[in-house]
C-alpha cells in the first residue's frame, strides 16, 4: 500500500469520479478496516465506520495536500469517526465482569501464537471505553494527554482505562474460549 | 508468578494487529456507493431548494422593484444633477422627519423653519447668471415637492411667500409647469403613501394553524390522517414577500417496508429479509422557515405561495416490526425518546388562500402543503413524505404609527 496517493487518482476523486473513488476505496480498504475493526465491536459496524470515513474522505479530499502522507490523514479520519460513533458510550466506564482466573504468566506465550481474528475478538470484548483508550495508546501511539483531549476525559481516567484494558486482555488471553483457537498443545496449558 | 512487562505486551499486540490484511469487499463498496448516491441526491435537492428560494426572492424583488426604489432611494428632482449637502438639507421631502417620531402632533421648530425659508429665498433670488438661475430652478423644484409633503406645512408657506413677479420669464414658466397637485407617482407624497404600505408589509402576524397531516414513505401522502397544530410568527420582508417561523407539533403515523429502514443495529441486517411490515409512529416538533410570495391580494382575499425548509425534532418514536410467520420471530418494538434531530432536513411547499374576517384583524385561510424529505428521518432514516391541509387563523399585529 502506497503511503502517498497517486496524483491522478487524487484529481479523479476531487472531481468526484466514481471510478477513482472506487479505486481509492479498493486500495485503502484493508488499511481502514484494520483500524475500524479495533474500535468497533464487530465487523458490520466496522464496515459502517469505514464507509462513513470514506464519505468524509471523498467530500473533503480537495483539502488534502498530496505532499503529505495520505495514510496518516486517512487513519486520523478513521480514528476520529470511530471515536465520534462511540463517544457517548466511551464516557460510561463499564466493563463486563470477567470470571476467568488463570495464570498471567501464560499471556505472553499465548499472545505470540494467537491469530489475528482471535486477537481482534479479544479487543472487541473490551468495553468501549477501555477498548478506545487501549487502541489509541498502544496501537495508534497517542499520549494520555492527547487521548484525554480527544475523548474529553481526564488523563487519570485515560491511564486507568488503559491499565484495566491490559489487565482484562491478559485475563482473556488465558480464557478457555481463547485457548480453543490455539493449537492443541496450548490447550493443555 | 511471572507477568509480562507492559511494553512487551503492547509491542506484541502491535505486531499482531499490523499483520492483518483484508481483501477488498465488493459488497462493502456497494454500500459505499449507495451512501454516495444518497448524498449526491441530497445535495441536488438541497441546492435546488436554495435556488428556488433565491428565485422566489428574486421574483418578488423584481415585481416590487418600484416600491423598493421609492422606499430606499433619496428623492431626486427634475433638473438636479448633483445635490450638495447644503441643498440636501431642504430638498429633503420631509425636513422634520428626524424629529417627527418624537414630536408627533406637535408644531415644528419655528426658528429652524424660518432659517430654512431664508436660506431658500436667498438661493432663489441670487439670480444674475445661468448657474444661479439653474440653482434657483432646482430650489423651486424642491420647494414645490416640499409643498406636497404633508409633514411640512411650513415649507408650503415659504413657497407662498415667493414673489413670482421677481422671477425671470423662463423661470416663471418652469414654475407654472410644476403644479402643486403634481401626480402622486412623482412626488415625495407618494413616497410617504408607499412607505405606509411598506410599514403594513413589515407588520407582524401570528398564524395559528391546525389540520390533518398525511404521512407516508411511498406516496406523497399517506392514508392515515393525524392532527397537526402550529403557531407561526410572520413578518414582511418586502411588499409581497413575507417570512415566517415558529413551531408545529404533530403525530406522524405511517406504514413502511423493511427496505425503507436503515437501522444501525447490525442484527437488523440478518432479519431484515423476514420483515413484512413496519408501523411507525413519531411525535414530531417541527421548526419551519418559510418564505411566502403574495400572488394576489385584495381587501377581502389573498393568495400566496410558500416555500421553505423545516427542522424536525423527533420527540418520541415508536416502530413495530412484523415478521413472516415462517421466521417465527415475534413482533418487535423499538422506542426512542429525543434521539433524532434533522436540521433543515425537510423541504416544504404550500399555497395559502386567505379571506379577511370583517371589522377585525383576523384572516382565515386554507393551506394545502407538501413536505418532502431531504434526508432520512428518525431512527430508521426513512424518507418520510407528508401532505395535508392546514386551516389557518392569522391575526395581524399592527405596530405602525399611522
Amino acid at each position: 500500500m502506497e503511503k502517498f496517493i497517486d496524483k491522478n487518482l487524487l484529481e479523479g476523486c476531487v472531481k468526484r469520479n466514481r471510478k477513482s473513488q472506487k479505486e481509492l476505496y479498493r486500495l485503502y480498504y484493508s488499511f481502514s478496516m484494520k483500524i475500524c475493526l479495533r474500535y468497533a465491536p464487530n465487523k458490520d459496524e466496522a464496515l459502517e465506520i469505514v464507509n462513513d470515513g470514506f464519505m468524509k474522505v471523498f467530500y473533503n479530499i480537495q483539502r488534502f495536500d498530496s505532499n503529505y502522507s495520505f495514510i496518516s490523514w486517512l487513519s486520523t479520519i478513521m480514528i476520529n469517526i470511530s471515536i465520534d460513533r462511540y463517544r457517548v458510550r466511551i464516557k460510561k466506564i463499564t466493563m463486563e465482569e470477567l470470571k476467568v482466573n488463570h495464570d498471567r504468566e501464560e499471556s505472553e506465550r499465548i499472545l505470540s501464537k494467537i491469530n489475528y481474528d482471535s486477537l481482534i475478538q479479544l479487543v472487541q470484548k473490551l468495553s468501549v471505553a477501555y477498548r478506545t483508550v487501549f487502541n489509541l495508546f498502544v496501537i495508534d501511539g497517542y499520549s494520555h494527554e492527547e487521548i484525554a483531549e480527544m475523548l474529553s476525559i481526564s488523563v487519570g481516567t485515560s491511564k486507568s482505562n488503559l491499565f484495566k484494558a491490559r489487565e482484562n486482555l491478559r485475563k482473556m488471553l488465558t480464557e478457555t474460549e481463547v485457548k480453543s483457537y490455539l493449537p492443541d498443545h496450548y490447550k493443555t496449558i | 508468578m511471572k507477568q509480562i512487562p507492559e511494553s512487551d505486551f503492547d509491542k506484541l499486540f502491535q505486531q499482531r494487529i499490523e499483520e492483518a490484511n483484508f481483501r477488498f469487499d465488493e459488497a462493502g463498496w456497494d454500500k459505499m456507493e449507495g451512501k454516495l448516491k444518497k448524498r449526491e441526491r441530497f445535495i441536488v435537492v438541497r441546492n435546488s431548494c436554495i435556488v428556488l428560494l433565491f428565485l422566489l426572492a428574486g421574483t418578488a424583488l423584481y415585481f416590487n422593484k418600484g416600491n423598493i426604489e421609492t422606499f430606499y432611494k433619496k428623492p431626486e428632482y427634475a433638473g438636479s444633477k448633483k445635490i450638495t449637502r447644503q441643498e440636501e438639507s431642504y430638498i429633503n421631502p420631509n425636513p422634520l422627519s428626524k424629529a417627527k417620531p418624537k414630536e408627533k402632533g406637535k408644531q415644528p421648530d419655528v426658528s429652524l423653519t424660518k432659517r430654512k425659508e431664508q436660506e431658500a429665498e436667498t438661493n432663489l433670488f441670487k439670480t444674475g447668471d445661468n448657474i444661479q438661475f439653474q440653482q434657483a430652478r432646482e430650489d423651486v423644484n424642491a420647494l414645490n415637492n416640499i409643498r406636497n409633503d404633508k409633514f411640512s406645512h411650513v415649507a408650503s408657506i415659504t413657497l407662498d411667500k415667493i414673489n413670482r413677479e421677481n422671477l425671470p420669464v423662463n423661470f416663471a414658466v418652469g414654475f407654472m409647469e410644476m403644479p402643486a397637485n403634481t401626480t402622486a407617482a412623482s412626488t415625495p407624497d407618494s413616497t410617504v403613501k408607499k412607505t405606509g404600505k411598506k410599514t403594513n408589509g413589515r407588520a407582524f402576524a401570528l398564524i395559528f394553524s391546525a389540520g390533518p397531516d398525511y404521512s407516508s414513505t411511498k406516496a406523497f401522502a399517506g392514508s392515515n390522517p393525524r392532527l397537526n397544530v402550529g403557531l407561526l410568527l410572520q413578518t414582511g420582508l418586502y411588499k409581497n414577500l413575507k417570512i415566517a417561523t415558529g413551531l408545529r407539533y404533530g403525530l406522524k403515523t405511517y406504514a413502511a417496508s423493511a427496505m425503507n429502514y436503515e437501522l444501525n443495529n447490525p442484527g437488523y441486517l440478518n432479519v431484515k429479509k423476514y420483515v413484512t411490515a413496519i408501523d411507525g409512529s413519531c411525535n414530531v416538533l417541527e421548526i419551519p422557515f418559510r418564505l411566502s410570495y403574495i400572488l394576489k391580494t385584495s381587501t377581502k382575499t389573498g393568495l400566496a405561495i410558500n416555500a421553505g425548509l423545516s427542522s424536525y425534532l423527533m420527540l418520541k418514536e415508536k416502530y413495530v416490526f412484523y415478521y413472516t410467520p415462517e421466521s417465527r420471530i415475534p413482533d418487535f418494538t423499538i422506542q426512542a425518546l429525543n434521539e433524532n434531530r434533522h436540521y433543515l432536513g425537510v423541504a416544504d411547499v404550500s399555497a395559502t388562500y386567505n379571506f379577511k374576517v370583517k371589522k377585525t384583524n383576523l384572516n382565515m385561510g386554507l393551506e394545502p402543503y407538501l413536505k418532502l424529505p431531504l434526508s432520512g428521518v428518525g431512527e430508521g432514516k426513512v424518507k418520510l413524505k407528508s401532505g395535508g391541509i392546514n386551516f389557518n387563523l392569522t391575526y395581524d399585529l399592527h405596530f405602525n404609527k399611522h
